[in-house]
């Protein structure tokens, strides 16, 4: 297992997708950050909001790099079924289930890598948008909490991400599945049926990182019940890839 | 001899197509093994059934006495190259090598002594998008060689490679054979084949020949020759012969 280990880390490190991935995210991150400074600050003059609750706001939208850190466990999969290196490693390993296992696990440090990256950038450009306009970040329990949710559902994600991939395989469809899943299926579900939503893996997901515009459970009983998708996905994906042919 | 590969009645299924029947044949150590057919004849499925990266319909198919999935060490034991089992066109080659020998718990060093064995370590540090088909044919040659396995199996590893890199490639297997290293191969070139393995499976979905290549050419008939009687005679008998129910003309050793 370690040396798998050892081999997925260099495949994570090579090429560009992790650092064209990272930089998106921050560069999103950063955009949505300005555009909700800028609201915020409108809605603090006119009453709307508070400081301190806008300061939670901005801080939280760096939770988006949990959907970079899920595409990056996505492609680390796919990536291989596509050219055919995925053959090469099941050859190389000592099991299949090595390699699924040292996948996920390179996935959760990567996608630890987004949550921090995330977090930083909230509380980073957080502080000089809010800042520009005279508004100051709060930084209390809630805001570290919020942190907290951001790094710990992004970590989570990257591991959830290779699962998807097992489970698809080619890397188009399970790119386009996951990004419909993730930003339109559970959000409509989300709007229709919020009780059913909140148990799916996105409302497991914003229970982590403690969103407020929908119905969720609490935090402990959103990353009990993504970690409880997470071995629902590690059993499927084992099982299939036991039993599925490599061709 | 110790026996190194055996196919006991391998039969591989996809759907309603049967792509192997009944295959059976033996492989023994130290020597060169051709396996030959006509495009869709099995070939590849059969020695991805080998290397368990398809799983049989029924029957078995083992490297030294398991299924592939049970050797400890199986960089140690069986090199691969061949066509589907792919690289990432995005390393470079030496890249690639790394990846694969810290999988096999290998020495980053072993990298080198591929590189330079398959002649490219010149072009080790460009990416692979770049290379030639017939550099891309080393470069999977490397992988097969980076964990010094006991058994090569290599699909058509001839494509791509010029005269002077097939007459190095010939060289290089007798070497190896010559060295107690036993080799599966399959290949288009019969002309090239009979110039390199001792024994030859002549494959149809299942064996229409099994034993060695004198038996077959004895007589002073080409490969090609006999190769094409094999195919006219299956094609006549309908579904070719089964290992083990030989026909006339078809001669089985498992």
């Amino acid at each position: 297992m370690r040396r798998q280990l050892r081999s997925e880390l260099l495949k994570a490190r090579s090429g560009w997708l992790l650092a064209s991935l990272l930089l998106t995210a921050t560069l999103l991150d950063v955009v949505s950050i300005l555009g909700t400074a800028g609201s915020v600050h409108r809605d603090i003059g006119a009453g709307h909001t508070t400081i301190v609750a806008g300061s939670h706001d901005i801080v939280r939208l760096g939770f988006a790099n949990l959907l970079f850190a899920t595409l990056f466990g996505v492609l680390m999969v796919t990536g291989e079924y596509r050219t055919g290196a995925v053959s090469r490693s099941f050859l190389v390993a000592r099991s299949r289930e090595d390699v699924l296992s040292a996948k996920a696990v390179v996935s959760l440090l990567v996608g630890a890598a987004f949550g921090v990256l995330g977090a930083g950038t909230g509380l980073l450009a957080g502080w000089i948008t809010l800042g520009a306009r005279g508004d100051h970040l709060v930084l209390d329990r809630e805001t570290w909490l919020i942190c907290l949710g951001v790094v710990l559902v992004s970590t989570l994600a990257g591991p959830w991400g290779t699962f998807l991939g097992w489970l698809i395989r080619s890397q188009v469809p399970a790119v386009i599945a996951t990004i419909v899943w993730t930003l339109v299926v559970e959000s409509a579900v989300s709007a229709w049926l919020p009780d059913v939503a909140r148990y799916l893996p996105g409302g497991a997901e914003a229970a982590i990182y403690r969103d407020t515009t929908t119905s969720v459970l609490s935090m402990p009983w959103g990353v009990a019940l993504f970690v409880g998708w997470l071995t629902l996905g590690a059993a499927v994906s084992e099982r299939l890839l036991r039993h599925r042919d490599v061709t | 001899m110790t026996v190194v590969v055996r196919f006991d009645r391998f039969t591989k299924t996809f759907g309603a197509t049967r792509a192997v029947e009944g295959l059976t044949f033996e492989v023994r150590a130290g020597r060169i093994t051709g396996l030959v057919g006509p495009n869709g004849a099995g070939k590849s499925t059969s020695l991805r059934g080998l290397l368990g990266l398809v799983r049989p319909s029924s029957g078995s198919a083992t490297v030294f006495g398991a299924p592939y999935a049970d050797l400890a060490e199986p960089a140690r034991r069986v090199g691969v190259s061949m066509e589907g089992v792919g690289l990432n066109p995005a390393h470079s080659g030496r890249r690639h090598l790394t990846v694969f020998a810290r999988a096999a718990g290998l020495a980053d060093s072993r990298v080198t002594e591929v590189l330079e064995l398959t002649g490219i370590a010149h072009a080790a540090d460009r990416r692979v998008r770049g290379w030639s088909t017939g550099m891309r044919a080393r470069l999977g040659l490397a992988t097969a060689l980076l964990g010094d396995p006991d058994l090569l199996v290599l699909d058509e590893p001839t494509n791509g490679l010029d005269p002077e890199g097939v007459r190095w490639l010939r060289t290089f297997l007798r070497e190896q054979a010559a060295g107690g290293r036993t080799v599966l191969l399959s290949s288009h070139m019969l002309a090239e084949l009979e110039n390199t393995v001792d024994d030859i499976v002549v494959l149809n979905r299942s064996a229409l020949f099994v034993g060695e290549l004198a038996a077959l050419t004895g007589d002073g008939a080409r490969l090609e020759e006999r190769f094409f009687e094999l195919l006219t005679q299956s094609g006549l008998a309908g579904a070719g012969a089964g290992a083990g129910a030989a026909g006339p003309g078809v001669v089985t050793r498992a």
